[in-house]
């Protein structure tokens, strides 16, 4: 009868053996010497380990702990003699790093950004590594404010995974007012969000050049392609970046407001402004999110300028008035 | 009675590298409650963790030694020694994603208006760099689009804990004057909340910043009742009189799924979803759907498909026979 060991014993003891060795451990010495691990080997049975052992690897990753192969990775991964290790180095937090309470307690709102998103236990898992860095905080004035961020897109993490894992992705997206999707290759590199919407920062491989992709427009599950790429330098990610912002900066709509209406709340029309009358101006990313937004609104505005985000709240609103006949 | 919540085992795990990586610079016997406290969890769950790491070490390969861990009671106060330590030197380091979503976390922080403590900011987004497992590229950002001027007001009163007063639009398109006690701004994605202390309806409401206007604080502090009002999880519940209806969505409409609670009824051979929706005012659906502009619709009940239409069918500026929101 198998020993029933605890995961976290189990994870724990793999990792301090791979700390601690030199040279690496083959997976027939893992097998046979970590607890958690060798009461449950049968010699010669190595398929339940092999899984056990992978699944083991990707929790630890996602605690941020790397598992090295420690012989080159041109090997294969099933020779009895690949050998992995997690080397100190790259393990331990530089010396010295400490937080004051002050720090501890911004990582935590800064955490809480994330508390309703896809990456919450990851960041969960982080923060618990920071508190044993610094002082504990006591309650601060900071509170009293909950930021969040969503990322209730299905192709969020899948993505996120991607980018870490620099893998050429596929999917179809279908841009706006497009009846039908066009499939996409790229090499994902950033995930951003601009006014709530999360956009992908990517690299199509088939115009060899950058580009940038709405979440909500991908419409199917993104496939990896098992094909890698270089990851982009800090230079080129924020070379995207700037295009975008100037993107928004040349973007630019008019709309005239009617007083004393919801929309008049939103776009705080009752502040002292320069703009005479009800006309407000206001940059955009994307006109079909505009779009969107304005399509809320009703009567409550009309839009002076540009013509095209006119014809597509029109567009929409038509579209909406058939299929409810 | 501690209350024990249930930890996994890859959290338990983190908290065991976590808990030997904070213990390694100490000789001294820490106070379990310290750690309990430190790591945000009950005493019982440090010291589960710790009478695990107590069985473990490295073996043969290693030379063979274990941890020497554990808890001493003296009085009645419970304290942590680790005394041999075979194979972690210090707190582990955290991967790039964790940086990335933390720094990216910061950064959000650093935007709202009022927040002061950019300095403060920039130094922890080098601390985080340096503790990266690998060089950490900005892979996720986040720039919030603009951001209500009320926040500023609404988070002083917050801290000085003074009631406000404001001209708030409800649900239904009414204005009036409200006070209002304010406990804690909420913002998701890019919607900002302030949950307070309504003294109209002497509750705690929410109430979306973009539909108040003119909010000023007062002198007077904010009441008994906030002070002790339990803030719960804002989750819309159910009412018996509200409407269910029945949605398709093209995947450009899913986020509707998250926003109110969906449950999925049929998954399509095109990818659409067929979703039904609880709504408490079938009024809410006009602008709701004239938003997703024909990604997403109403297929029943009839009543719901009118409601839509004729929102539609107004925004566009044709007048319609129900048409009587453009009266009032």
């Amino acid at each position: 009868m198998a020993e029933k060991i605890d995961k976290s014993e189990r994870l724990f003891n793999l990792t301090c053996a791979l700390l601690v060795t030199k040279r690496g451990l083959t997976k027939g010495e893992i097998f046979q010497t970590v607890q958690g691990y060798k009461e449950n080997f049968k010699p010669g049975d190595q398929t339940a380990m092999d899984r056990l052992f992978e699944r083991d690897k990707d929790d630890l990753a996602e605690s941020g702990v790397l598992v090295q192969g420690a012989t080159p990775a041109s090997e294969d991964k099933n020779n009895q003699e690949f050998r992995y290790r997690i080397p100190n180095e790259s393990f331990i937090w530089p010396k010295d790093a400490k937080l004051t309470a002050r720090q501890v307690s911004l990582l935590n709102l800064a955490a809480q950004v994330w508390a309703k998103a896809s990456l919450s236990h990851e960041v969960e898992l982080a923060l618990t590594r920071l508190r044993a860095l610094g002082d504990i905080p006591e309650d601060s004035g900071i509170l009293g404010i909950a930021p969040s961020i969503t990322t209730q897109d299905r192709n969020f993490m899948p993505l996120s995974m991607a980018i870490e894992n620099a893998e050429v992705v596929e999917f179809s997206y279908r841009k706006a007012g497009a009846t039908s999707p066009e499939t996409r290759r790229v090499q994902p590199w950033r995930l951003q969000n601009v006014s709530g919407q999360w956009l992908l920062v990517s690299l199509d491989q088939d115009k060899q050049q950058v580009r940038n992709f709405l979440l909500k427009r991908i419409v199917s599950k993104i496939t990896p392609s098992g094909e890698t790429f270089e990851r982009p330098s800090q230079q080129q990610i924020s070379a995207a970046v700037t295009d975008l912002d100037q993107l928004v900066e040349r973007q630019v709509a008019s709309l005239r407001i009617k007083p004393d209406t919801l929309a008049w709340n939103y776009f705080e029309m009752d502040l002292p402004r320069t703009e005479s009358d009800n006309v407000h101006h206001l940059n955009f990313m994307d006109e079909g999110i505009l779009a969107e937004k304005l399509r809320t609104f009703g009567t409550d505005i009309e839009v002076i300028r540009p013509a095209s985000l006119a014809a597509a709240i029109r567009a929409g609103l038509e579209k909406v008035v058939n299929d409810h006949a | 009675m501690p209350k024990k919540t249930k930890i996994s085992g890859s959290d338990k795990y983190n908290l065991m590298l976590a808990l030997v990586g904070h213990l390694v610079h100490t000789d001294e016997p820490t106070p379990l409650s310290e750690l309990a406290t430190r790591f945000k969890l009950s005493e019982p769950e440090v010291e589960d963790a710790v009478r695990i790491i107590s069985f473990s070490g490295v073996g043969k390969y290693g030379g063979g030694e274990l941890f020497d861990i554990y808890v001493e009671d003296f009085d009645g106060e419970k304290t942590v020694v680790l005394t041999s330590n075979p194979a972690i030197d210090d707190v582990p380091r955290i991967s790039a994603r964790q940086v990335a979503a933390l720094s990216a976390g910061l950064n959000y922080l650093a935007q709202i208006p009022g927040f002061e403590q950019k300095s403060e900011i920039q130094e922890l987004l080098g601390i985080l760099a340096q503790g990266s497992t690998s060089d950490p590229v900005a892979t996720i950002d986040v720039i919030p689009g603009s951001v209500d001027s009320d926040v500023l007001i609404l988070r002083k009163a917050i801290a000085e804990q003074r009631r406000i007063t404001c001209v708030y639009r409800n649900a239904k398109d009414e204005t009036a004057s409200r006070k209002i006690d304010p406990l804690l701004l909420v913002s998701k994605d890019d919607v900002w909340t302030l949950r307070g202390y309504c003294l109209k309806n002497q509750e705690v409401r929410a109430f979306r910043l973009d539909r108040m206007q003119k909010a000023q604080i007062t002198d007077t502090p904010i009441c008994q009742e906030a002070l002790t009002a339990e803030l719960t999880e804002e989750i819309y519940i159910p009412k018996d009189s509200d409407f269910d209806v029945l949605l398709e969505l093209e995947p450009e409409s899913f986020s509707i799924i998250g926003d109110y609670q969906a449950q999925t009824v049929a998954e399509l051979a095109n990818g659409n979803l067929r979703v039904r929706i609880k709504v408490g005012n079938l009024n809410t659906l006009g602008p709701l759907l004239a938003r997703y502009g024909g990604s997403a619709k109403v297929l029943e009940p009839q009543q719901a498909k009118a409601v839509v239409r004729d929102f539609a069918l107004s925004a566009l500026g044709e007048s319609t026979a129900t048409d009587d929101q453009a009266a009032e």
